[in-house]
């Protein structure tokens, strides 16, 4: 029997790049199903993921990344997939890889598979500034949490479904987790309650239309202080 | 230039503002780790506490400024006493943001909580329809 595989496409005010991901996606796998999760678009986004032959879960306004990846956790656990791979919607993300991050998760090698830029290359794309805050910040993940990771923010993943069955109900417990250290509290809850995570390969392209969500001048100078009151409030939390 | 203060007394009950400040900042570290409080709420109320525990234990630091704003005393009993209703104003404000921060937090998780549920709901009767429909 084949496993069910759910493409969580995360978008927001994506109109001009969500059909041609999605098309190629499905284009590649045609089993897989492509959900996008329209976090309260202002655009088409909607309407074009719908014409390429993807799913629409629509948040009525906008929420923000956190919100829309739990909500797509939510429908992956209520429509029981087995496994599910994030891909972003602006065009960075290569749906060929999409294999990459299912092979260690259908091999169980893994519950978590993470989508590295750093792994076996430098990233020619990004800032020397955007590049300097990841590295930092997975730096200080492996040396304060002791979890080894070398593109902590990255946000092409794979869960399967033990993963979901797992995270999700933790997600609902507690607060909501603020966008920009949403990956990196994932990976502290993870290593927290024993998923195993793996890191694969990747490229991401650069952006084609407009501007990058995650980030922004001022959230890139505010990261560094984010990141170690986040470490400081993960430290200092009792269960999960 | 004669005007200029140069002598700085610490009067003991200077010990109160520093007790203060600490218990401020203790507070503030305790909030941040039960994640009361946010990075930027953190560092504005860390600040907060390091300039008051500066004017109290070095207050030579603050020289310059006295003297350019042309004051001929140091401390006197007026300023400490209105100084100390600041430090009670202060720390009045201090819980009062908390409150409200941390119910406006709660509140906003709620709302995102209640809108993935919604939307989702939303979902599955989009798909059930269409099943019908079929």
């Amino acid at each position: 029997m084949k496993p069910k595989v759910m493409i969580m496409m995360p978008a927001y005010n994506e109109e001009m790049m969500v059909g041609e991901i999605i098309k190629s996606t499905l284009a590649l796998y045609p089993d897989f199903k492509v959900i996008v999760i329209d976090d309260g678009s202002e655009d088409a986004t909607a309407e074009v993921s719908k014409a390429a032959g993807g799913v629409v879960v629509s948040l009525p306004f906008h929420c923000g990344g956190g919100t829309a990846i739990q909500t797509g956790y939510l429908v992956a656990a209520k429509y029981d997939y087995d496994y599910v791979v994030k891909i972003d919607a602006d065009g960075q993300h290569k749906p060929e890889q999409i294999k990459d991050l299912l092979t260690p998760l259908f091999e169980d090698e893994a519950e978590i598979t993470v989508g590295s830029r750093y792994l076996n290359k430098t990233n020619p794309y990004d800032s020397a500034m955007k590049d300097s805050g990841r590295v930092f910040s997975s730096t200080l993940m492996s040396m304060l949490k002791k979890i080894e990771v070398t593109d902590i923010t990255s946000g092409m993943r794979g869960w399967n479904r033990k993963a979901i069955q797992t995270l999700l109900p933790i997600y609902l417990k507690r607060e909501i987790i603020e966008d920009s250290v949403f990956w990196m509290v994932e990976t502290i809850i993870a290593s927290r309650v024993g998923l195993r995570m793996k890191e694969v390969p990747i490229e991401v392209l650069p952006r084609q239309h407009g501007e990058s969500k995650s980030f922004s001048r001022r959230k890139m100078l505010a990261y560094p202080v984010r990141l170690l009151t986040t470490l400081l409030q993960e430290s200092g939390r009792r269960g999960n | 230039m004669e005007d200029e203060v140069t002598n700085v007394e610490i009067p003991p009950y200077s010990l109160i503002g520093f007790v203060f400040a600490l218990a401020i900042m203790l507070i503030n570290f305790y909030l941040l780790r039960k994640r009361r409080i946010g990075g930027r709420g953190f560092l504005l109320w860390l600040a907060i506490g390091v300039g008051i525990s500066i004017v109290f234990i070095a207050p030579p630091v603050f020289l310059p400024l006295v003297n350019l704003l042309g004051a001929e005393y140091w401390l006197s009993g007026l300023t400490g006493a209105a100084f100390m209703f600041f430090l009670a104003m202060t720390f009045y404000l201090y819980v009062m943001t908390y409150y409200f921060h941390s119910r406006i937090s709660e509140l906003h998780d709620m709302l995102m909580k209640l809108t993935m549920e919604f939307s989702v709901r939303k979902y599955a009767e989009e798909q059930d329809e269409a099943k019908k429909a079929d």
